[in-house]
């Protein structure tokens, strides 16, 4: 029943979304068939067999129709500059980024989890560096520390060339850090409410290693808002890493995305769109139906 | 006899005015003309340069600092932007309830289950690209999370009991919002404006790091640092000055919406 409702809302939102992203779009003039026609020299004539032929030349309400009917049979519209179908770009590119984004959360999570519990536990002093690094590392461009990683591997410590054996390495590193640092800062705000319950000073009085306190009894109530902060960074990136795709040219969604939204290529465009929400939804739907085998004490229950 | 300053600070508004003062500032501070070539380029940071010059011999140091402005005004008024809408949208969601509320959350559900530099980026197909173009679109990216915040927060003062007085006293839903609820606001939305700023920031930097910005040639710091990159070999600290301005606003920023938030509760 729970996963029932969920799913439907889940849908809803991922439709709202296309529908919006359809109206915006259109609330423009021209459109990248006229920009490149016109540019050719093509006539109007030309233009409007064109446009007719990729029925752009309907009423909006019966294009919208058919966008819709087209999306619930996963049909996404062909670009407008090339004729493939947007479905076809968008899971070629959706690969690359997965890739990129997986791996960047494979370093982020781990590095997170440690620096906001370091941080959080030492809670007294404002000043210990795993707290001023969680902030600097929330607060660092990505693209930034993307140009300064690259200028330092090339010129100061030369082992680029080492690393083109796994070219995702560098890339998904600098995502990571920041990635690290958003779960960072959650995880140092869950610790640092959790360190002073009694129980936690019970365990203590137990004799039990620091360690085993941390982790164990720490950590562990505060996991919930961590898993959800690290759906909702993953969502983002599955997104589109727009800056670091470009920056390391690397394939993807993100500079797919910027070349369509240049060239006013707006099924490409929206395609993306529609699928950047549709993975946000399911990453929540799927984190909020492990929040009770992550935390025993949520209960499904509306 | 300066506790009150002191309290100022510590309450973050002195720090937001202060660094408010420096923004306005800091563009007609600049030594040298940040649009023109004032020596050789390239050169390396001196007494003169204090952070070099770029590669078409511009001043660094007063790019910088019309940089900061530049990016900090544009932050603003996205800022601003995403304030209006986001307060007002809540607002009407509320007070109207019923189907207006389930339909507003789930629309704002919908803009927000994109990513905001790909909603930013598909606003720009419609805005166009420019200065006041990406601030337009950053605000409007920003806008869904102002009003879930706004929307929670008026659900829990709507409920105390002067709301109920003044509605028992015949005042009308426009007054009860404009003088009774929105007021008892002001913290939250502060404390949250700032975060927003914050991400504006970023965001409209990273706009214009893509080329988005317009005006080439502009000191917008996200610019500065996408022409910089390729001559990183002999001029770093024309990539390495601007992310550090940055990164210095941004955490800045965040430091006073700590103290803000910190009043709020």
């Amino acid at each position: 029943m729970w996963a029932l409702r969920r799913a439907t809302a889940g849908i809803v939102t991922v439709l709202l979304a296309a529908s919006f992203s359809f109206f915006l779009l259109r609330a423009v003039p021209g459109n990248a068939v006229r920009a490149v026609l016109l540019e050719s020299g093509a006539g109007q004539s030309a233009i409007a067999a064109r446009e007719a032929a990729l029925g752009l030349n309907q009423p909006l309400l019966s294009q919208y129709a058919n966008y819709m009917s087209g999306l619930l049979r996963a049909d996404l519209g062909v670009s407008l500059l090339t004729g493939q179908p947007v479905a076809e770009i968008v899971s070629a590119q959706a690969s690359f980024t997965l890739q990129l984004a997986f791996t960047a959360l494979l370093i982020g999570l781990p590095l997170g989890l440690i620096l906001g519990l370091l941080g959080g536990i030492s809670a007294r002093s404002v000043f210990t560096p795993f707290r001023v690094l969680v902030a600097l590392l929330l607060a660092l461009p990505t693209y930034w520390l993307g140009i300064l990683a690259l200028y330092l591997l090339t010129f100061v410590i030369p082992i680029r060339e080492s690393l083109v054996s796994a070219p995702i390495l560098l890339p998904a590193a600098v995502l990571g850090l920041s990635v690290a640092g958003s779960i960072g800062r959650v995880t140092q705000g869950q610790v640092e409410s959790t360190a002073g319950e009694n129980f936690v000073v019970q365990a203590r009085a137990k004799g039990l290693p620091e360690g085993d306190i941390a982790v164990k009894y720490i950590l562990r109530p505060g996991l919930v808002p961590i898993a959800a902060s690290a759906v909702l960074q993953f969502g983002f990136l599955a997104g589109g890493v727009v800056m670091t795709e470009i920056l390391f040219s690397r394939p993807g969604l993100g500079r797919t995305m910027l070349d369509a939204v240049l060239r006013q290529d707006f099924p490409v465009v929206q395609g993306i769109v529609v699928w950047t929400a549709a993975i946000l939804v399911a990453a929540n739907f799927l984190m909020e139906a492990a929040y009770s085998w992550i935390d025993p004490r949520v209960r499904l229950v509306e | 006899m300066f506790a009150w300053l002191s309290n100022l600070w510590h309450s973050g508004w002195g720090m937001a005015a202060a660094a408010m003062l420096a923004v306005l500032l800091l563009g007609a501070l600049a030594p040298h003309d940040p649009m023109h070539a004032v020596s050789q380029p390239e050169q390396s940071p001196s007494l003169l340069f204090p952070f070099g010059t770029d590669m078409l011999g511009r001043d660094m140091l007063s790019r910088i600092m019309v940089g900061i402005q530049r990016t900090a005004l544009s932050a603003i008024a996205a800022t601003l932007l995403a304030l209006a809408i986001g307060i007002s949208l809540g607002a009407v969601a509320l007070a109207f309830g019923g189907f207006v509320d389930i339909g507003m959350l789930a629309s704002l559900n919908a803009w927000l289950a994109i990513p905001p530099l790909i909603l930013a980026l598909a606003l720009i197909t419609i805005t166009g690209s420019g200065f006041l173009q990406i601030a337009v679109a950053t605000g409007l990216a920003f806008c869904a999370p102002v009003a879930f915040v706004v929307r929670a927060g008026a659900l829990e003062v709507r409920s105390r009991l002067f709301v109920m007085a003044g509605r028992a006293s015949g005042a009308s839903t426009v007054r009860l919002w404009w003088s009774h609820i929105l007021p008892n606001l002001y913290p939250l939305i502060a404390s949250y404006g700032i975060v927003i700023f914050s991400y504006s920031i970023l965001g409209n930097a990273a706009l214009q790091f893509l080329g988005l910005g317009g005006e080439p040639g502009a000191p917008d710091l996200g610019a500065m640092m996408s022409e910089g990159r390729f001559y990183m070999r002999a001029a770093p600290w024309s990539v390495i000055a601007p992310g550090v301005a940055l990164t210095l606003i941004i955490l800045i920023a965040n430091a006073i919406a700590r103290r803000v938030g910190r009043g709020a509760h």
